[in-house]
């Protein structure tokens, strides 16, 4: 008899204790609710929180249950504040004052009788009203999937003897709801609540400046760099070198990062741009009476929001063209055998730091000797040059200024734009793009754009005796010519490189014309579209990441000149615009023909 | 006694001549620093700058003007303007001193002084013995340098 005596007094030990607690703790409480009413003060919060927390807990574990349920919902509540997805309004301090009252006033039951008394109903119901538990049932009703009735119901059970069930549980039981729609509805809560949290807009003003402060420091981190290998070059070695090796080493890390995250920051999905697609299909092929389904895929890839703006009407031109021009009318169609519907599908993925756009249709494709012909007619190129190209090549003449899209296979002309104002919108945008097309069958357009504007890689090469950059993704090789590789054909210079005869660029000719002794050492072979070039230089300096600035309104248009950079040393060099060098090289070939 | 307003001049020389801008357009005033050269520029921009970040280019205002070249020395400043928020800088064989004088000594160009087009000359302040002459900046680097420009960018 003796232990089970000692054993109650050890329990009411703990209970007083509790009772001693709890009510200390609730009434802490309460002045911090009225607190945080005027200032919701984080810490205030974590504060009352805590206390909460611990009048549940322990209330629970002596089997406290209407105290520990009060406590419980009260938690809650207090969780969303905490978590800022509540405001503690004149309504929320009330409700939670209400029911830290009746905490109060149970823990003073539970002292004088031993048992809890007090009806809590009216206080869990209030505090529901303001957590996810209530919405949920409010989302439904409001939804009419089920009814005020059914929904009380359901409540009341839970507050009953179902208290350990949740809301969704119950009205499945009830046959209210079935599964799927549970699941449903606690999605919809779900991804509310996650936008709620996650997203902020911002004026896309200040998310530039972010840019270009990263980008500042970008620049001093090279330079910092810069710094910590001429210090490891002079063989100095002492203790506050081996400190600044690792700080430039922490700094290049974290720069990094942050350049990455602001630039991602900026990035938006490409469905913003492709959700327009489908009407405009819809629109086009009524205009011109093709019967036209649409695919689309990845819709998700992002790229930088302001080419997205740019890329609009590149984007309805080329789609513009697929319909007018490559997509049949359904009797043609039919006769060549193919499907009534033509197809023209879209599809935006990433490769390495680009994006790539492509745009198919399985129509009737490109007529190479019309384009050549079209060419010739225009005097674009020579008849030699001509009869050299490779159909793909010749196919990519579409994007010659002055061969309209008229030129294109087709009875309806477009509305006077070229294919050549699409190039010259992404080459603005630092991209490329290329036409690939089997005659009859299909034609598909491949846009390569860089994932933002701001930033790239470059080679940086010494021409003469000036340094210029190079964007690497252009860069495709390096050579060293041999003694003889270089040859002249027709008055220009042209590698031979695996049997493959490249036109090379004398940068000192392009820019000054003057032509300078011959001591360049290194070509740069670059790809550009589905042109290859190569480009003389003195030296090579190395790859670098370049911030790009432009020459502004005062300088922005000189020839071959895309921009320019600031080095680690902080030195400027012009960024070399690498399509304007093919059209110079392109526009020589020309010029000598009809000379 | 209607003296007019007081004029802030940031005064300096080419050859022998004085040169005063309105201190309100310039940003500041630097010394001679490494300046990247522009292909295909016009032959009075110098080039371009590195100014705290911004790409600024840089107009020799000796050729602008029509004077000699001349080997920049020690005394040899750039003057960073702002124009329409366009900011570039100008190179000056020397910068003078501010200074205030009163709008109503300034008299209109007359028709040709030290062979520069009185088109870019805002008026002539007299001063003691001294002769100022005030530019018109705008002028200067707009209108025709534009023309100029946008030529060099399409003669290839």
């Amino acid at each position: 008899m003796e232990g089970e005596n000692s054993e109650k007094d050890e329990m009411k030990e703990i209970v007083d204790e509790f009772i001693v607690e709890a009510n200390e703790l609730a009434e802490k409480a309460i002045q911090d609710i009225v607190a945080i009413e005027n200032n919701p003060d984080e810490e205030i919060i974590n504060s009352i929180f805590r206390a909460v927390h611990t009048i549940k807990g322990t209330s629970s574990f002596l089997g406290f249950n209407t105290l520990s349920t009060l406590a419980h919902r009260s938690e809650d509540v207090l969780g969303m504040i905490r978590k800022g997805n509540l405001r503690p309004d004149q309504e929320v301090a009330d409700a939670l004052l209400e029911a830290l009252d009746l905490i109060r006033t149970l823990i003073e039951e539970i002292k004088d009788a031993g048992a809890e008394q007090s009806d809590i109903a009216r206080a869990v119901e209030r505090l529901e009203a303001l957590t996810d538990r209530k919405k949920l049932g409010k989302l439904l009703v409001d939804a009419s999937v089920i009814d005020a009735d059914q929904l009380h119901e359901a409540l009341k059970k839970q507050e009953g003897e179902e208290k350990e069930k949740k809301l969704g549980e119950l009205l499945v039981e009830d046959e209210a709801i079935t599964e799927g729609q549970l699941k449903d509805y606690l999605n919809k809560q779900k991804t509310r609540t996650y936008k709620e949290e996650s997203t902020i807009r911002i004026d896309v003003k200040k998310l530039d400046e972010l840019m270009n402060l990263a980008g500042e420091l970008v620049l001093g981190k090279n330079r910092l760099i810069l710094l910590n290998n001429l210090v490891k070059k002079s063989d100095t070695k002492n203790h506050v070198l081996d400190n600044l090796a690792d700080i430039t080493n922490s700094i290049e890390v974290v720069t990094n990062e942050l350049q990455l995250s602001v630039m991602r920051a900026r990035l938006v999905p490409i469905s913003k741009l492709f959700s327009k697609v489908p009407r405009l299909a819809r629109d086009l092929s009524a205009e011109f009476k093709k019967e036209v389904g649409l695919t689309m895929e990845g819709e998700e890839t992002e790229l930088d929001r302001s080419l997205i703006e740019s890329l609009h009407d590149p984007l309805v031109h080329i789609i513009r063209n697929s319909i007018d021009h490559g997509i049949e009318t359904p009797e043609e169609r039919v006769r060549k055998g193919k499907p009534g519907k033509g197809l023209l599908s879209l599809k935006a993925y990433n490769e390495g730091n680009n994006v790539i756009i492509e745009v198919y249709d399985d129509g009737k494709g490109i007529d190479v000797e019309k384009v050549k012909n079209k060419a010739r007619e225009k005097g674009l190129m020579g008849e030699a040059d001509l009869a050299a190209l490779s159909p793909r090549d010749a196919m990519n003449l579409v994007f010659a200024a002055g061969l309209s899209t008229a030129a294109k296979i087709s009875s309806v002309s477009g509305r006077g734009v070229g294919m050549d104002v699409v190039k010259t919108n992404v080459e603005k945008m630092n991209g490329q793009v290329s036409i690939d097309s089997e005659e009859g069958q299909w034609t598909r357009l491949t846009l390569r754009l860089p994932l933002t504007l701001a930033i790239m890689r470059a080679l940086i090469v010494r021409v003469v005796d000036e340094l210029f950059a190079i964007p690497l993704n252009t860069v495709t090789e390096l050579v060293k010519p041999q003694e003889g590789s270089i040859k002249t054909v027709d008055k220009k210079e042209v590698l031979v490189l695996r049997d493959k005869v490249i036109p090379v660029v004398d940068l000192a000719k392009v820019f000054t014309g003057n032509i300078q002794e011959n001591n360049d050492r290194y070509i740069v072979i670059c790809n550009i579209g589905e042109k290859t070039i190569g480009i003389k230089t003195r030296g090579v300096e190395g790859q670098e990441e370049v911030v790009i600035k432009t020459l502004g309104t005062f300088l922005g248009n000189i020839k071959g000149v895309g921009g320019a950079t600031i080095r680690g040393d902080g030195r400027v060099i012009l960024i070399l615009d690498m399509s304007a060098l093919v059209d110079h090289i392109s526009f020589q070939n020309a010029y000598r023909k009809t000379a | 006694m209607n003296e007019g307003r007081i004029l802030q001049l940031v005064t300096f020389k080419l050859e022998n001549e004085e040169f005063a801008v309105d201190i309100l357009k310039v940003q500041e005033i630097n010394k001679m620093i490494d300046i990247t050269r522009i292909p295909n520029a016009p032959a009075f921009v110098e080039g371009v700058i590195n100014l705290r970040g911004k790409i600024i280019p840089i107009v020799d205002l000796r050729k602008r003007l029509g004077f000699e070249g001349r080997e920049y020395d020690k005394s040899t400043r750039i003057i960073v303007v702002e124009l329409d928020g366009i900011i570039l800088g100008f190179i000056v064989d020397s910068v003078s001193e501010v200074l205030r004088i009163s709008e109503s000594t300034v008299e209109p160009p007359p028709p040709l002084i030290a062979g520069i087009e009185s088109d870019y000359i805002e008026g002539v302040g007299k001063l003691d013995n001294r002769l100022l002459i005030l530019l018109e900046l705008k002028k200067i680097f707009s209108g025709s340098d534009r023309k100029e420009l946008e030529k060099a960018a399409n003669n290839n």
